[in-house]
């Protein structure tokens, strides 16, 4: 003997049943119980009419231009939302000028390809070139083991005189 | 109400898509498009949510414009529907939240009563069978629905307007207002259960204006 569904438990799926939503069984379960309670069955009705009457409720329709006054708001709001560009427009102005000195500073340029003689006949000035001025050694000349230990030597006397010169 | 749920729609979610890109390349005209085919929608929502007037004019368009401001933070894993009716609903709770320590609204009950089809006062009836005091009692109804449904907390509001207006499912509902599908079913009873004590005393005449509503509509199909 099946039992019988809790009022609470039908109401809550009123709804669903209403909208066919609801899985056959339980159709089926909320049915019976519907023709067997007076009060729930009132509930269904009452939750259809008041359904219906929300959908009586017409419409207000946008006003002409609508879309227009959302443009508007939104370049107005483009021009509201930066005044840091209005505030700091010098810095806006020297920002990229200083970033182009400043990369022209850091980024090396390209040297010459140094051969061995002419790393030993002058000194090493910077330690940015020292990687490239060893690799072309090391690719151009068979004494490239000599040459690189010359250069280590050359290096540090190098970056000695830097760190002088920098103090 | 079913073939209005635009948010169900393959062929509406795939151009909403297809706005949407157009839209985070900054093309003007495919936000304006967006904004025409979502604006009856949305307005109509922020009408029941704050009541008529200039106050919902503003809030649907801020509605437009936070979504054109938020864009790039719209994944597209709820339709743009979805998506619009979460952010008019924000700003709407936002708003009757800032009303509460503010002056009290003045509702439109004559908006209410006679806004179908743009009607700012009584009219003649359309139908003929129907008398004046028919017009006027359904006037009534309507203004006692809207009542009721203004009444309810926001978030049973929200829920009733979404499922019984605007004809989203608990899942797009869900989304909208951010919390499980069981919950969306229990605030739905709860705002059922509120409404039914507020309209007890209408409850016979609210079953005999909806059939008739419903004739109306069957005869005008």
């Amino acid at each position: 003997m099946m039992r019988p569904a809790p009022c609470r438990r039908v109401q809550r799926r009123l709804d669903d049943f209403a909208a066919g939503s609801l899985p056959a069984g339980e159709a089926w379960k909320v049915q019976q119980h519907l023709a067997a309670c007076a009060k729930c069955a009132q509930t269904l009705n009452d939750f259809g009419a008041l359904r219906t009457a929300a959908s009586m409720l017409e419409p207000e329709a946008p006003p002409p231009g609508f879309e227009d006054a959302v443009m508007c708001r939104i370049v107005a709001q483009g021009l509201r939302g930066t005044p840091w560009l209005v505030r700091f427009r010098w810095a806006a102005l020297t920002a990229p000028v200083a970033l182009a000195l400043a990369l022209g500073l850091l980024v090396p340029r390209p040297e010459p390809t140094r051969t061995l003689r002419s790393v030993a006949a002058a000194p090493i000035d910077v330690g940015v070139t020292r990687a490239s001025g060893r690799l072309a050694v090391a690719a151009s000349d068979p004494l490239a083991d000599l040459a690189a230990a010359n250069l280590v030597e050359l290096d540090g006397a190098a970056v000695g005189a830097n760190r002088d010169a920098d103090l | 109400m079913a073939s209005e749920n635009l948010a169900t729609s393959g062929a509406t979610a795939e151009l909403d898509a297809a706005l949407v890109d157009r839209c985070r390349s900054n093309d003007a005209a495919a936000f304006n498009a967006v904004v025409a085919r979502h604006k009856a929608r949305v307005f109509r929502f922020v009408c029941r949510m704050v009541g008529p007037g200039p106050d919902a004019d503003d809030l649907a368009q801020e509605t437009f414009v936070k979504a054109y401001t938020s864009l790039a933070g719209f994944r597209g894993s709820a339709s743009l529907t979805t998506w619009l009716f979460r952010i008019a609903g924000n700003l709407c709770i936002d708003y009757r939240r800032r009303r509460k320590h503010g002056p009290a609204r003045a509702v439109s009950l004559t908006a209410a009563l006679f806004a179908d089809e743009g009607r700012e006062g009584p009219s003649e009836p359309r139908d003929p069978r129907d008398g004046p005091e028919a017009e006027a009692l359904r006037g009534e109804l309507r203004g006692q629905v809207y009542a009721a449904i203004d009444a309810l907390p926001d978030k049973l509001r929200m829920v009733v307007l979404l499922y019984d207006i605007e004809g989203l499912t608990y899942d797009e509902i869900s989304q909208v207002v951010g919390c499980p599908m069981g919950t969306v079913k229990s605030r739905l009873f709860s705002a059922r259960c509120s409404l039914r004590s507020a309209l007890s005393a209408y409850m016979g005449d609210l079953a005999l204006a909806t059939s008739a509503h419903t004739d109306r509509r069957g005869s005008a199909r």
